[in-house]
């Protein structure tokens, strides 16, 4: 029935097209809501969190338009174009990800890796690089995902040696999350258009998780200041 | 043992000072009240220029007055925000 497929197919680039909005507009909600409180304080650790949800979003919109043939395979010069927006899906994907892991981290490890931001920078283009040149689009989640686990176990080590009695944040729940669904979010996207029902899961969670921060940012930055000192 | 304040902390103590003193006061009192080595206080103040958080004006004998600038007020208005979000997301 090529009639019911094209209605899939219409249904799934709609589906993945209000998705990405979503994500893209609540990102950038974050990003603009936060712009002051960086402004005033230049606080790496304000700047870290903008950047996540900045590259959280240039990776969102290139993937939609990676993983939307219609759209690239009409272009004369697909060939190019293609690889570009792999490019840029991988370098932004994975710059928001480093970005997620030095928000959490920098306080804790001042010294090596975590002192020098740009070197988040040279890790994502050698990413973004490796997975064109090996014409692998999803070696990009395998590396995402060493540089995410390894990150993830250095903190956890780093957080029991420091004894400290404060628990494990919840927001690193979040983090991990985030960065779990943004891996299943890349393969659902490629999923064929008759699983519908399994890639509607994985953006449902993925949009809660964006809303769940959106509203957590949203609550504090309007809480009524009395300019009182804590403590 | 009192806590080392961080450097959001510092950055409000010494603007909170300036507010109190009537939004004006001079470099060696600032000092003093900062409760900083001469070090640390140049390098705060430095970067409280440069950031625009205060100005320096001269008045007609020529003294040198430390303000506050809009965004400084600005800071001190939003800190307990500032600091709250930092807080709330372990940045």
């Amino acid at each position: 029935m090529p009639g019911h497929g094209f209605a899939m197919m219409q249904t799934n680039l709609w589906v993945d097209a209000i998705y990405t909005l979503i994500i893209i507009l609540a990102s950038g909600i974050i990003y603009t809501k936060t712009r002051e409180i960086y402004a005033l304080t230049g606080h790496k650790g304000i700047k870290y969190f903008r950047n996540v949800f900045l590259f959280f979003a240039i990776s969102y919109l290139a993937h939609f338009f990676l993983l939307s043939p219609r759209i690239w395979r009409t272009v004369e010069f697909a060939n190019l174009i293609f690889p570009t927006i792999l490019f840029i899906t991988v370098y932004a994907s994975t710059a928001a990800v480093l970005y997620l892991l030095y928000s959490a981290m920098w306080k804790k490890t001042h010294k090596g890796f975590f002192a020098k931001s740009w070197l988040l920078h040279v890790i994502a283009l050698v990413v973004a690089i490796l997975t064109i040149l090996f014409s692998v689009p999803l070696l990009f989640v395998i590396l995402q995902a060493i540089i995410f686990i390894y990150a993830a176990i250095m903190s956890y080590l780093n957080h029991r040696k420091a004894k400290t009695k404060k628990g494990f944040s919840k927001v690193y729940y979040i983090y991990i999350l985030l960065f779990v669904f943004w891996i299943l979010n890349t393969f659902a996207t490629a999923l064929p258009p008759f699983f519908l029902q399994i890639k509607l899961f994985v953006y449902a969670i993925s949009i809660i998780l964006f809303i769940i921060i959106l509203t957590r940012v949203v609550k504090r930055l309007s809480v009524k200041s009395n300019d009182k000192k804590k403590g | 043992m009192t806590k080392k304040r961080d450097r959001l902390e510092v950055i409000y103590d010494i603007l909170k000072i300036i507010r109190d003193k009537n939004n004006s006061i001079k470099p060696t009192p600032l000092l003093r009240y900062s409760n900083l080595s001469s070090q640390r206080f140049a390098e705060y103040y430095s970067e409280l220029i440069e950031k625009g958080l205060i100005k320096e004006v001269t008045d007609k004998k020529n003294k040198k007055f430390i303000t506050l600038s809009d965004k400084g007020f600005k800071y001190l208005e939003k800190y307990q925000i500032i600091t709250g979000f930092i807080d709330d997301f372990n940045l």
